[in-house]
Protein backbone atom coordinates (compact mmCIF):
# COMPACT_ATOMS: atom_id res chain seq x y z
CA UNK A 1 0.00 0.00 0.00
CA UNK A 2 1.47 3.50 -0.72
CA UNK A 3 3.46 5.24 2.15
CA UNK A 4 3.75 2.16 4.07
CA UNK A 5 6.84 0.29 4.25
CA UNK A 6 7.45 -3.22 3.79
CA UNK A 7 9.31 -5.04 6.48
CA UNK A 8 11.10 -8.74 5.95
CA UNK A 9 12.27 -10.41 8.90
CA UNK A 10 14.76 -13.23 8.38
CA UNK A 11 14.84 -15.33 11.87
CA UNK A 12 16.10 -13.08 14.27
CA UNK A 13 18.82 -12.02 12.71
CA UNK A 14 17.74 -9.92 9.60
CA UNK A 15 15.37 -7.15 9.24
CA UNK A 16 14.73 -5.54 5.56
CA UNK A 17 12.95 -2.51 5.30
CA UNK A 18 11.62 -0.84 2.11
CA UNK A 19 10.07 2.06 1.67
CA UNK A 20 11.33 4.10 4.32
CA UNK A 21 11.73 7.89 5.26
CA UNK A 22 15.15 7.62 7.24
CA UNK A 23 16.55 6.89 10.52
CA UNK A 24 15.14 8.36 13.83
CA UNK A 25 16.74 6.96 15.93
CA UNK A 26 20.42 4.53 16.13
CA UNK A 27 22.10 2.36 18.69
CA UNK A 28 23.08 -1.31 19.68
CA UNK A 29 19.72 -2.09 21.28
CA UNK A 30 17.25 0.43 19.25
CA UNK A 31 16.49 1.26 16.20
CA UNK A 32 13.90 3.46 14.73
CA UNK A 33 12.91 3.93 11.49
CA UNK A 34 10.52 6.39 9.90
CA UNK A 35 8.20 4.65 7.63
CA UNK A 36 5.83 7.65 7.05
CA UNK A 37 2.56 6.89 8.62
CA UNK A 38 4.23 4.83 10.96
CA UNK A 39 7.69 4.61 13.30
CA UNK A 40 9.51 1.01 12.90
CA UNK A 41 10.68 0.30 15.97
CA UNK A 42 13.31 -2.59 16.22
CA UNK A 43 14.65 -3.79 19.27
CA UNK A 44 17.54 -6.13 20.70
CA UNK A 45 21.68 -6.18 20.89
CA UNK A 46 24.39 -5.88 18.66
CA UNK A 47 22.37 -4.02 16.19
CA UNK A 48 23.95 -2.30 13.04
CA UNK A 49 22.93 -1.03 9.90
CA UNK A 50 24.18 -3.37 7.48
CA UNK A 51 23.37 -1.39 4.18
CA UNK A 52 21.21 1.30 3.34
CA UNK A 53 19.96 3.50 0.19
CA UNK A 54 17.33 5.91 -0.62
CA UNK A 55 14.39 3.18 -0.28
CA UNK A 56 15.54 -0.03 1.37
CA UNK A 57 17.75 -0.83 4.35
CA UNK A 58 18.93 -4.26 5.86
CA UNK A 59 19.38 -4.14 9.66
CA UNK A 60 21.19 -6.91 11.27
CA UNK A 61 21.72 -8.07 14.87
CA UNK A 62 20.50 -10.14 17.72
CA UNK A 63 16.85 -8.97 17.36
CA UNK A 64 14.64 -9.70 20.26
CA UNK A 65 11.19 -7.43 18.79
CA UNK A 66 9.94 -5.32 15.55
CA UNK A 67 7.22 -3.08 16.56
CA UNK A 68 4.87 0.00 15.66
CA UNK A 69 4.50 3.74 16.96
CA UNK B 1 28.31 -11.00 -7.05
CA UNK B 2 27.62 -7.85 -5.31
CA UNK B 3 31.09 -7.66 -3.96
CA UNK B 4 32.35 -8.28 -7.34
CA UNK B 5 30.47 -5.74 -9.01
CA UNK B 6 31.61 -3.23 -5.77
CA UNK B 7 35.11 -3.92 -6.33
CA UNK B 8 35.23 -3.22 -10.18
CA UNK B 9 33.36 0.01 -9.13
CA UNK B 10 35.90 0.82 -6.64
CA UNK B 11 34.67 1.86 -2.59
CA UNK B 12 35.88 3.69 -0.01
CA UNK B 13 35.58 3.17 3.81
CA UNK B 14 35.50 6.18 5.38
CA UNK B 15 35.33 7.60 9.30
CA UNK B 16 32.53 9.30 9.60
CA UNK B 17 32.52 12.22 13.14
CA UNK B 18 29.45 13.97 14.32
CA UNK B 19 26.60 14.26 17.48
CA UNK B 20 24.29 12.52 15.84
CA UNK B 21 25.02 9.32 12.98
CA UNK B 22 20.93 8.95 12.55
CA UNK B 23 21.83 12.10 10.13
CA UNK B 24 24.48 11.04 8.26
CA UNK B 25 22.22 8.13 7.43
CA UNK B 26 19.15 10.36 6.54
CA UNK B 27 21.65 12.38 4.37
CA UNK B 28 22.77 9.67 2.73
CA UNK B 29 19.40 8.22 1.87
CA UNK B 30 18.31 12.08 0.44
CA UNK B 31 21.20 12.27 -2.11
CA UNK B 32 21.01 8.45 -2.87
CA UNK B 33 23.99 7.87 -1.86
CA UNK B 34 24.36 4.01 -0.80
CA UNK B 35 26.47 2.60 1.63
CA UNK B 36 27.04 -0.79 3.90
CA UNK B 37 28.64 -2.20 7.04
CA UNK B 38 28.17 0.67 8.69
CA UNK B 39 30.01 0.03 12.53
CA UNK B 40 30.01 2.79 15.66
CA UNK B 41 33.27 3.12 16.63
CA UNK B 42 31.99 5.18 19.28
CA UNK B 43 28.91 7.92 20.23
CA UNK B 44 30.33 10.26 17.39
CA UNK B 45 32.02 8.45 15.10
CA UNK B 46 30.88 5.64 12.35
CA UNK B 47 32.89 3.91 9.56
CA UNK B 48 31.09 2.78 6.94
CA UNK B 49 31.89 1.89 3.00
CA UNK B 50 30.50 3.82 -0.07
CA UNK B 51 31.19 3.86 -3.64
CA UNK B 52 33.34 6.92 -4.67
CA UNK B 53 31.01 8.47 -6.37
CA UNK B 54 28.41 8.59 -3.11
CA UNK B 55 31.71 9.35 -1.02
CA UNK B 56 32.59 12.15 -3.62
CA UNK B 57 29.06 13.77 -3.67
CA UNK B 58 29.35 13.86 0.36
CA UNK B 59 32.23 15.71 0.24
CA UNK B 60 30.88 18.29 -1.73
CA UNK B 61 27.65 18.33 0.70
CA UNK B 62 27.27 21.24 3.60
CA UNK B 63 26.63 18.40 6.01
CA UNK B 64 27.42 18.95 9.58
CA UNK B 65 29.83 16.24 10.38
CA UNK B 66 33.21 15.36 9.43
CA UNK B 67 34.23 12.70 6.61
CA UNK B 68 37.98 11.16 6.31
CA UNK B 69 38.92 8.82 4.15
CA UNK B 70 40.34 5.49 5.68
CA UNK B 71 41.01 2.90 3.07
CA UNK B 72 40.60 2.88 -0.94
CA UNK B 73 39.81 -0.65 -2.39
CA UNK B 74 38.69 -1.69 -6.16
CA UNK B 75 39.76 -1.83 -9.91
CA UNK B 76 39.74 2.18 -10.17
CA UNK B 77 42.75 2.24 -7.55
CA UNK B 78 45.23 -0.01 -8.89
CA UNK B 79 44.66 1.03 -12.68
CA UNK B 80 45.37 4.55 -10.96
CA UNK B 81 48.65 3.86 -9.86
CA UNK B 82 49.50 2.30 -13.30
CA UNK B 83 48.69 5.47 -15.12
CA UNK B 84 52.40 6.67 -14.73
CA UNK B 85 53.93 3.69 -15.27
CA UNK B 86 53.72 3.76 -19.09
CA UNK B 87 56.35 1.27 -20.19
CA UNK B 88 54.33 -1.60 -17.48
CA UNK B 89 51.08 -0.49 -19.58
CA UNK B 90 52.89 -1.11 -22.47
CA UNK B 91 55.16 -4.68 -21.74
CA UNK B 92 51.60 -6.08 -20.63
CA UNK B 93 49.79 -4.84 -23.75
CA UNK B 94 53.38 -6.03 -25.67
CA UNK B 95 53.08 -9.66 -23.49
CA UNK B 96 49.02 -10.05 -24.57
CA UNK B 97 49.61 -9.24 -28.12
CA UNK B 98 52.82 -12.10 -28.18
CA UNK B 99 50.67 -13.89 -26.53
CA UNK B 100 48.20 -14.07 -28.80
CA UNK B 101 50.10 -13.71 -32.07
CA UNK B 102 51.53 -16.91 -30.69
CA UNK B 103 48.52 -19.12 -30.46
CA UNK B 104 48.38 -18.44 -33.88
CA UNK B 105 50.90 -20.81 -34.63
CA UNK B 106 51.49 -24.90 -34.28
CA UNK B 107 53.68 -25.42 -31.31
CA UNK B 108 53.16 -28.99 -30.85
CA UNK B 109 52.48 -32.12 -33.15
CA UNK B 110 51.24 -35.40 -31.53
CA UNK B 111 51.10 -38.39 -34.13
CA UNK B 112 48.75 -41.21 -32.74
CA UNK B 113 47.42 -44.15 -34.71
CA UNK B 114 50.66 -45.37 -36.17
CA UNK B 115 52.37 -48.89 -35.42
CA UNK B 116 54.91 -49.37 -38.12
CA UNK B 117 55.43 -46.07 -39.65
CA UNK B 118 58.01 -44.68 -37.47
CA UNK B 119 56.81 -41.10 -35.88
CA UNK B 120 59.69 -39.23 -37.46
CA UNK B 121 59.07 -40.34 -40.77
CA UNK B 122 55.49 -38.97 -40.18
CA UNK B 123 56.87 -35.72 -38.85
CA UNK B 124 59.29 -35.64 -41.53
CA UNK B 125 56.79 -35.68 -44.38
CA UNK B 126 54.09 -33.07 -42.67
CA UNK B 127 57.33 -30.83 -42.68
CA UNK B 128 57.89 -31.26 -46.41
CA UNK B 129 54.58 -30.07 -47.02
CA UNK B 130 55.03 -27.06 -44.56
CA UNK B 131 53.21 -28.64 -41.37
CA UNK B 132 55.25 -28.60 -38.69
CA UNK B 133 56.35 -26.67 -35.60
CA UNK B 134 55.70 -22.62 -36.08
CA UNK B 135 53.04 -23.38 -38.85
CA UNK B 136 50.32 -21.23 -38.98
CA UNK B 137 47.32 -22.94 -37.93
CA UNK B 138 44.32 -22.11 -40.61
CA UNK B 139 47.02 -22.61 -42.93
CA UNK B 140 46.56 -26.52 -41.98
CA UNK B 141 43.94 -27.68 -44.27
CA UNK B 142 43.00 -31.14 -43.44
CA UNK B 143 41.86 -32.40 -47.02
CA UNK B 144 44.69 -31.26 -48.64
CA UNK B 145 47.40 -32.40 -46.20
CA UNK B 146 45.59 -36.14 -45.95
CA UNK B 147 45.56 -36.11 -50.14
CA UNK B 148 49.59 -35.33 -49.62
CA UNK B 149 50.26 -37.88 -47.35
CA UNK B 150 48.61 -40.82 -48.00
CA UNK B 151 50.67 -40.19 -51.64
CA UNK B 152 53.87 -39.96 -49.90
CA UNK B 153 53.37 -42.71 -47.52
CA UNK B 154 51.79 -45.83 -49.05
CA UNK B 155 51.96 -47.36 -45.84
CA UNK B 156 49.34 -45.09 -44.93
CA UNK B 157 45.55 -45.96 -45.21
CA UNK B 158 44.10 -43.04 -44.14
CA UNK B 159 44.67 -39.78 -41.87
CA UNK B 160 43.39 -36.85 -40.54
CA UNK B 161 45.07 -33.36 -38.69
CA UNK B 162 42.83 -31.96 -35.94
CA UNK B 163 43.84 -29.05 -35.08
CA UNK B 164 42.83 -27.21 -31.50
CA UNK B 165 44.76 -23.84 -31.11
CA UNK B 166 48.38 -24.60 -30.78
CA UNK B 167 47.89 -28.60 -30.65
CA UNK B 168 47.62 -30.59 -34.00
CA UNK B 169 46.85 -34.20 -33.70
CA UNK B 170 47.98 -36.35 -36.52
CA UNK B 171 45.92 -39.62 -36.43
CA UNK B 172 47.02 -42.18 -38.82
CA UNK B 173 45.80 -45.65 -40.10
CA UNK B 174 48.04 -48.04 -41.52
CA UNK B 175 47.49 -50.73 -44.32
CA UNK B 176 46.95 -53.89 -43.54
CA UNK B 177 49.85 -56.24 -44.95
CA UNK B 178 48.29 -58.86 -46.65
CA UNK B 179 50.45 -61.86 -48.00
CA UNK B 180 51.28 -62.74 -51.32
CA UNK B 181 48.71 -64.85 -52.74
CA UNK B 182 49.69 -67.58 -55.26
CA UNK B 183 47.84 -67.81 -58.59
CA UNK B 184 47.12 -71.40 -58.92
CA UNK B 185 45.81 -70.91 -61.96
CA UNK B 186 48.83 -69.78 -63.51
CA UNK B 187 50.69 -72.67 -64.92
CA UNK B 188 54.65 -72.71 -63.44
CA UNK B 189 57.62 -74.93 -62.69
CA UNK B 190 59.44 -75.27 -59.74
CA UNK B 191 63.29 -75.34 -60.30
CA UNK B 192 66.66 -74.82 -57.70
CA UNK B 193 67.27 -71.34 -56.62
CA UNK B 194 70.64 -72.99 -55.79
CA UNK B 195 73.04 -75.56 -56.23
CA UNK B 196 73.05 -78.37 -53.66
CA UNK B 197 72.36 -82.25 -52.54
CA UNK B 198 68.84 -83.01 -51.95
CA UNK B 199 67.91 -84.47 -48.78
CA UNK B 200 64.39 -83.76 -48.88
CA UNK B 201 61.04 -83.41 -51.11
CA UNK B 202 57.68 -82.47 -50.86
CA UNK B 203 56.06 -82.33 -54.07
CA UNK B 204 52.24 -81.04 -53.87
CA UNK B 205 51.56 -80.83 -57.29
CA UNK B 206 53.03 -81.31 -60.94
CA UNK B 207 55.32 -83.52 -62.06
CA UNK B 208 58.35 -84.29 -59.66
CA UNK B 209 61.72 -84.86 -61.51
CA UNK B 210 64.58 -85.32 -58.72
CA UNK B 211 65.14 -87.50 -55.81
CA UNK B 212 66.52 -87.42 -52.58
CA UNK B 213 70.20 -87.85 -52.50
CA UNK B 214 70.30 -86.18 -55.76
CA UNK B 215 72.82 -83.50 -56.77
CA UNK B 216 71.14 -80.33 -58.45
CA UNK B 217 72.29 -77.23 -60.03
CA UNK B 218 70.90 -73.92 -59.97
CA UNK B 219 68.12 -73.65 -62.25
CA UNK B 220 67.90 -76.92 -62.83
CA UNK B 221 63.51 -78.71 -62.82
CA UNK B 222 62.35 -80.08 -59.35
CA UNK B 223 58.87 -80.35 -60.45
CA UNK B 224 57.74 -79.98 -63.75
CA UNK B 225 53.84 -77.68 -64.37
CA UNK B 226 53.41 -79.71 -67.69
CA UNK B 227 51.72 -83.04 -67.52
CA UNK B 228 51.78 -84.89 -70.94
CA UNK B 229 49.15 -87.86 -70.77
CA UNK B 230 49.56 -91.58 -72.31
CA UNK B 231 47.84 -89.67 -76.09
CA UNK B 232 50.93 -87.34 -75.47
CA UNK B 233 48.50 -84.12 -74.92
CA UNK B 234 49.77 -81.38 -72.91
CA UNK B 235 48.35 -79.62 -69.67
CA UNK B 236 49.68 -77.05 -67.55
CA UNK B 237 49.36 -77.09 -63.81
CA UNK B 238 50.86 -74.68 -60.98
CA UNK B 239 53.43 -76.88 -59.56
CA UNK B 240 54.00 -76.53 -56.12
CA UNK B 241 56.41 -78.43 -53.86
CA UNK B 242 59.60 -77.21 -51.26
CA UNK B 243 62.83 -79.17 -51.75
CA UNK B 244 65.59 -78.78 -48.95
CA UNK B 245 69.24 -79.61 -49.55
CA UNK B 246 72.78 -79.28 -48.11
CA UNK B 247 74.56 -76.38 -49.89
CA UNK B 248 78.33 -74.75 -49.76
CA UNK B 249 79.42 -71.76 -49.27
CA UNK B 250 82.85 -69.65 -50.32
CA UNK B 251 82.44 -66.21 -49.21
CA UNK B 252 85.86 -63.65 -49.13
CA UNK B 253 86.25 -60.38 -47.78
CA UNK B 254 89.19 -57.95 -47.66
CA UNK B 255 90.37 -55.16 -45.63
CA UNK B 256 93.17 -53.02 -44.73
CA UNK B 257 95.72 -53.27 -41.79
CA UNK B 258 96.25 -49.43 -42.20
CA UNK B 259 93.85 -47.16 -41.17
CA UNK B 260 93.88 -43.47 -40.49
CA UNK B 261 93.08 -43.29 -37.22
CA UNK B 262 90.94 -40.45 -35.71
CA UNK B 263 93.04 -38.65 -32.49
CA UNK B 264 90.96 -35.90 -30.76
CA UNK B 265 93.32 -32.59 -29.63
CA UNK B 266 90.99 -32.36 -26.36
CA UNK B 267 90.24 -28.29 -28.58
CA UNK B 268 85.99 -28.01 -28.62
CA UNK B 269 83.92 -25.12 -29.98
CA UNK B 270 80.13 -25.21 -28.27
CA UNK B 271 77.67 -22.76 -30.19
CA UNK B 272 74.31 -22.72 -29.68
CA UNK B 273 71.00 -20.98 -31.25
CA UNK B 274 67.43 -20.84 -30.27
CA UNK B 275 64.68 -22.64 -32.64
CA UNK B 276 61.45 -21.02 -33.10
CA UNK B 277 59.18 -23.37 -34.87
CA UNK B 278 61.67 -23.48 -38.09
CA UNK B 279 63.15 -20.39 -37.95
CA UNK B 280 66.40 -20.40 -35.94
CA UNK B 281 68.44 -17.55 -34.08
CA UNK B 282 72.02 -17.90 -33.57
CA UNK B 283 73.36 -16.86 -30.20
CA UNK B 284 77.01 -16.71 -31.70
CA UNK B 285 78.32 -13.73 -33.68
CA UNK B 286 81.10 -15.93 -36.16
CA UNK B 287 79.87 -18.75 -38.02
CA UNK B 288 83.36 -19.94 -39.00
CA UNK B 289 85.59 -22.65 -37.56
CA UNK B 290 89.41 -22.24 -37.09
CA UNK B 291 89.63 -26.29 -36.93
CA UNK B 292 91.12 -27.86 -40.51
CA UNK B 293 89.91 -31.66 -39.24
CA UNK B 294 86.69 -31.28 -36.53
CA UNK B 295 83.81 -33.68 -35.75
CA UNK B 296 80.15 -32.12 -35.71
CA UNK B 297 77.58 -33.13 -32.72
CA UNK B 298 74.01 -31.28 -32.74
CA UNK B 299 72.24 -32.03 -30.08
CA UNK B 300 68.41 -30.72 -29.98
CA UNK B 301 66.57 -30.26 -26.98
CA UNK B 302 63.00 -31.06 -26.42
CA UNK B 303 61.64 -28.02 -25.24
CA UNK B 304 59.98 -30.01 -22.08
CA UNK B 305 59.32 -28.63 -19.36
CA UNK B 306 58.95 -31.83 -16.63
CA UNK B 307 57.27 -33.88 -19.08
CA UNK B 308 54.15 -31.60 -18.07
CA UNK B 309 54.19 -29.22 -21.22
CA UNK B 310 56.35 -28.82 -24.25
CA UNK B 311 57.36 -25.08 -25.18
CA UNK B 312 57.98 -23.80 -28.85
CA UNK B 313 61.44 -23.11 -28.13
CA UNK B 314 64.31 -25.55 -28.71
CA UNK B 315 68.49 -24.80 -27.53
CA UNK B 316 70.28 -26.24 -30.22
CA UNK B 317 74.24 -26.94 -29.26
CA UNK B 318 76.87 -27.95 -32.18
CA UNK B 319 79.94 -29.12 -30.47
CA UNK B 320 82.64 -29.17 -32.86
CA UNK B 321 85.52 -31.76 -31.70
CA UNK B 322 89.07 -31.29 -33.08
CA UNK B 323 90.96 -33.76 -34.61
CA UNK B 324 93.69 -34.93 -36.48
CA UNK B 325 94.22 -38.42 -38.41
CA UNK B 326 97.32 -40.72 -37.67
CA UNK B 327 97.98 -44.10 -39.36
CA UNK B 328 98.05 -46.96 -37.45
CA UNK B 329 97.87 -50.25 -38.13
CA UNK B 330 95.03 -53.10 -36.47
CA UNK B 331 95.64 -56.01 -34.80
CA UNK B 332 95.31 -59.01 -36.85
CA UNK B 333 92.88 -60.45 -34.39
CA UNK B 334 90.85 -56.73 -34.25
CA UNK B 335 90.58 -57.01 -38.08
CA UNK B 336 89.96 -60.99 -38.25
CA UNK B 337 87.27 -61.05 -35.81
CA UNK B 338 85.77 -57.93 -38.25
CA UNK B 339 85.94 -60.04 -41.13
CA UNK B 340 84.28 -63.08 -39.41
CA UNK B 341 81.07 -60.73 -38.07
CA UNK B 342 80.89 -59.43 -41.85
CA UNK B 343 81.27 -63.06 -43.25
CA UNK B 344 78.79 -64.36 -40.76
CA UNK B 345 76.19 -61.37 -41.86
CA UNK B 346 76.31 -62.08 -45.13
CA UNK B 347 76.05 -65.72 -45.04
CA UNK B 348 73.11 -65.35 -42.86
CA UNK B 349 71.40 -63.03 -45.34
CA UNK B 350 72.67 -65.73 -48.69
CA UNK B 351 70.91 -68.33 -46.75
CA UNK B 352 67.47 -66.90 -46.16
CA UNK B 353 66.52 -68.64 -42.57
CA UNK B 354 68.22 -72.31 -43.09
CA UNK B 355 70.72 -73.75 -40.73
CA UNK B 356 74.21 -73.05 -41.05
CA UNK B 357 75.59 -76.60 -40.13
CA UNK B 358 79.64 -76.15 -40.38
CA UNK B 359 81.79 -72.78 -41.16
CA UNK B 360 85.72 -72.64 -41.54
CA UNK B 361 87.56 -69.53 -41.79
CA UNK B 362 91.27 -68.90 -43.54
CA UNK B 363 93.06 -65.63 -43.26
CA UNK B 364 95.62 -64.06 -45.35
CA UNK B 365 98.09 -61.19 -44.96
CA UNK B 366 99.59 -59.68 -48.36
CA UNK B 367 100.53 -55.97 -48.89
CA UNK B 368 99.03 -54.74 -45.95
CA UNK B 369 95.21 -56.49 -46.59
CA UNK B 370 93.98 -59.52 -44.48
CA UNK B 371 91.79 -61.33 -46.72
CA UNK B 372 89.19 -63.93 -44.95
CA UNK B 373 87.50 -66.30 -46.80
CA UNK B 374 84.06 -68.69 -45.28
CA UNK B 375 83.75 -72.53 -46.07
CA UNK B 376 80.58 -73.12 -44.95
CA UNK B 377 77.60 -75.71 -45.15
CA UNK B 378 74.35 -75.46 -44.66
CA UNK B 379 70.99 -77.04 -45.13
CA UNK B 380 68.12 -74.69 -46.56
CA UNK B 381 65.51 -74.78 -48.60
CA UNK B 382 66.13 -74.09 -52.35
CA UNK B 383 63.18 -74.42 -54.18
CA UNK B 384 61.25 -71.38 -56.52
CA UNK B 385 58.19 -71.12 -58.26
CA UNK B 386 59.08 -70.18 -62.52
CA UNK B 387 56.08 -69.15 -64.68
CA UNK B 388 55.60 -71.34 -67.32
CA UNK B 389 54.88 -69.06 -70.87
CA UNK B 390 52.32 -71.59 -72.39
CA UNK B 391 53.14 -72.00 -76.13
CA UNK B 392 49.85 -69.79 -78.07
CA UNK B 393 49.00 -67.98 -75.21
Amino acid sequence: MAGLPRIEIVGCGQVYIENHKGVMEYGENVIDVNGGKVVVRIEGSGLSLRAMNQNEMLIGGNIESVSFK
Amino acid sequence: MKKTMNFIRGNVTVEVRGRFPERFMNICAENEVEFWELSRIDEEMLRVRMHISGYNKLRELDAPFEISLVKKTGVPFFVKKFKKRYVLIIALILCAAAVWMMSLYIWRIEVKGNVNVPTERILTELDSIGVGLGTKASKIDPYVVRNSMLLRIDELLWMTVNVNGSYAEVIVRERLVIPDIVDIKQPADVVAKKAGLITDVRVLSGERRVEVGQTIMEGELIASGTLTNTMQQQRYVHAMAEVYARTWYTLKASMPLEYGEKLYTGDETVKRSLLLGNKRINLYFSGGISFVKYDKIMNVGTGDVFGIMTLPVRIVTETYREYETALSTMAEDKAEQMLKTSLMDELIAETDGGNILATNFDFTVKDGVMTATLYAECHEQIAQTVRIEQPGA
